[in-house]
């Protein structure tokens, strides 16, 4: 694989808070990346860092073959979406578009109409005076138009409607099938991009718990739902997630090791296995430790 | 894609599908990988994965710069293979339950023919 | 260079802004001067000098730290790099101030012509360099025009790293270190040096000399401080 950008040991600490901690991965060239992880857990500021927006406080990133920071030969094939962009006040939308227009080597003016009707955008409207939907079509607009070699979408679709985010998956597909490029996005609806994505990197207070096929990790958990002492005994030796309790029902959710000889076993105790969705799956891998312990919870429901 | 299978299995399922149903028939052109993409909304890679799999089964074959293609033969050997696994994927489980509800021989035979009767009707 | 000419344009934007809010600004503050000159006017009185033009002086400091603290983080949006950002933003303060000396070179032309508005009110012109070559006339506007966009730049920068507490706390450091350094001037009885040495200086060079230095060494701070800036 050709590495777009390869990151070794980035830790960024602000004060005594740990934002990113020992962080190591290699982004390959066109795919498309899922970067997952709950509010707070370093994504943004590793994004930040991959395009030197910020700086690491140790580590080493390379982009490109190079260090990103000020580095206009990188920062030329990288564009970064930002959630949380900042606009100058005196902008409209079509001031954004003549500068990235410029700023972007490989900028597509027409394609950025098409999407700016698409997605409805007022071009002569003042930035600032754009609804949250519209802002975030204005970051897709601009992100999927530069056709930036590494491209980093981080939550494009904050107040966008289910059929804007619709038109977003379908036109990056379509656009990226014929301009193949890398495309990190990072999201919280991981049931509608999980088709999308080819690599899953799960970060999880600031350390990186993924690096995985996305379709790998379709098969890697499952729910194990029977009487309590067939899951137990299904459970015994394997990893178990987590566990829900109802009468004597039992559902555990069990990571990894399932092996063939998994579902001649459960059908053997009666024990019903179903596999987890991806965001099943990150849910239960960066949920944090409840107080109450669920078994209760689910009791006293 | 639905169920919780890696979507490249259920892409080449798909395809097998087409092939036994007869929608595509042998020395066809398959669909490109993006087109497979864009319909089902997956990433091209993946929908690449099922293709080239069923490349390496033989299912189909690749003719530089023009496409892909049903081998000859494809559609036999595909119900051959999906024969031998009706006892494990339909009988068996089938038995599973009907032992489970105290189902006898004779009855599940009956339900069977029955059942066959009123869908061939529909059929016809 | 045909990057930089790119990353100029982040700033076209702001210009109608930029050139619209000085100049009617000035046009504003120049109408109450002849207005109160036009009321409180002698023939006998000569020319008076209103010190109106430190207003447009003024201004251009709002103005260049607007520019930066708006359209900064936009830049680094856009895979702008801080220095790119920067040196753009110096050039085109060259310009600006440029531009700005001959715009003012010209009114202070017009007010000459016209007999100073016919009420005697020096609002355009410069004191001491009624007799300057062109050249310096244009440089003895520009200069100092040159250091209070660099120090607009500056208060930016400062602000982009530490915020409004940054820049409260910067003036609050730099008047504190005038203050002292006044005081210490005072203590060891050396005004008389200054004074001199102020005195030996021609205009010009109070002007468009040691100015130089002072945008050089506003300028030099505030890239130091935009280079670990993050928007």
């Amino acid at each position: 694989m050709t590495a777009v950008v390869t990151a070794h040991g980035v830790t960024k600490r602000f004060g005594d808070v740990t934002a990113l901690d020992d962080v190591s991965f290699a982004l390959a060239e066109h795919t498309i990346y899922g970067l997952l992880g709950r509010n707070g857990a370093g994504k943004t500021t590793l994004m930040q860092i991959l395009t030197g927006q910020a700086f690491a406080s140790s580590g080493n990133v390379s982009v490109f073959d190079a260090p990103p920071v000020e580095n206009p030969a990188v920062l030329s094939k990288v564009c970064f979406v930002r959630e949380s962009q900042r606009y100058p006040h005196f902008y409209t939308v079509r001031h954004v578009f003549h500068t990235a227009r410029r700023l972007f080597a490989n900028w597509d003016d027409t394609f950025a109409h098409g999407l700016a009707a698409d997605f409805q955008l007022p071009a002569g409207r003042l930035v600032r005076r754009l609804s949250r939907g519209m802002l975030s079509a204005l970051g897709v607009t601009v992100g999927l138009a530069a056709r930036a070699p590494l491209t980093f979408f981080d939550e494009p679709y904050l107040g966008l409607d289910p059929a804007a985010r619709q038109l977003f998956y379908d036109r990056l597909l379509a656009d990226y099938a014929e301009h193949p490029r890398t495309v990190v996005l990072s999201t919280h609806l991981i049931d509608e991009v999980s088709d999308l994505i080819e690599r899953v990197l799960l970060l999880d207070r600031g350390r990186l718990l993924l690096d995985d096929d996305a379709d790998d990790l379709r098969g890697r958990a499952v729910t194990a739902t029977g009487r309590a002492e067939a899951v137990d005994g299904f459970a015994t030796g394997r990893t178990e997630l987590h566990r829900e309790r109802m009468s004597g029902l039992v559902r555990s959710t069990i990571l990894d090791g399932l092996g063939p000889h998994a579902r001649t076993l459960a059908q053997a105790l009666n024990v019903e296995l179903e596999p987890l969705s991806l965001q099943q799956l990150v849910v239960r891998l960066t949920a944090p430790p409840t107080t109450t312990a669920p078994a209760d919870r689910e009791v006293a429901r | 894609m639905d169920d919780d299978r890696p979507i490249f299995l259920q892409i080449a399922e798909l395809i097998e599908n087409s092939i036994i149903d007869g929608s595509l028939v042998e020395e066809a052109q398959v669909p490109s990988t993006n087109e497979l993409a864009a319909f089902h909304r997956i990433n091209p890679a993946t929908a690449a994965k099922g293709v080239n799999q069923l490349v390496s089964e033989g299912t189909l074959y690749k003719r530089r710069g023009i496409g892909m293609f049903v081998a000859g033969g494809a559609r036999a050997r595909l119900r051959e293979r999906r024969r031998e696994r009706f006892t494990e994927q339909y009988v068996e489980p089938l038995l599973a339950e009907a032992r489970k509800l105290g189902i006898g021989h004779d009855e599940l035979m009956k339900m069977i023919d029955s059942f066959d009767a009123v869908v061939g009707r529909d059929l016809r | 260079m045909n990057r930089l000419r790119q990353v100029a344009h982040l700033q076209m934007p702001a210009w109608s802004y930029i050139a619209g809010w000085t100049w009617s600004m000035t046009a504003v503050a120049f109408g109450i001067n002849l207005l109160s000159v036009i009321a409180n006017h002698d023939p006998g009185d000569g020319v008076t000098t209103t010190g109106g033009l430190a207003s447009v002086y003024g201004v251009a400091i709002g103005m260049a730290t607007v520019s930066v603290t708006q359209i900064f983080p936009y830049a680094l949006g856009m895979s702008v790099t801080r220095r790119e950002f920067y040196l753009v933003w110096s050039l085109l303060a060259v310009v600006q101030s440029v531009v700005y000396a001959l715009v003012l070179c010209l009114l202070r032309a017009v007010e000459q012509a016209t007999g100073y508005w016919g009420v005697g009110m020096r609002y355009f012109g410069l004191p001491f360099m009624d007799d300057a070559n062109p050249v310096l006339l244009l440089l003895g506007y520009a200069v100092p025009m040159l250091v209070v966009i660099h120090l607009g730049i500056l208060f930016a920068t400062v602000h982009l790293r530490w915020g409004t507490t940054g820049v409260f706390a910067g003036l609050t450091l730099a008047f504190t270190a005038l203050g002292l350094a006044a005081a210490l001037i005072t203590w060891t009885r050396q005004w008389h040096v200054i004074g001199r040495w102020l005195l030996d200086q021609s205009p010009t060079a109070l002007l468009a000399g040691w100015p130089v230095l002072v945008a050089a060494a506003f300028a030099a701070g505030g890239y130091l401080l935009i280079r670990r800036a993050t928007a």
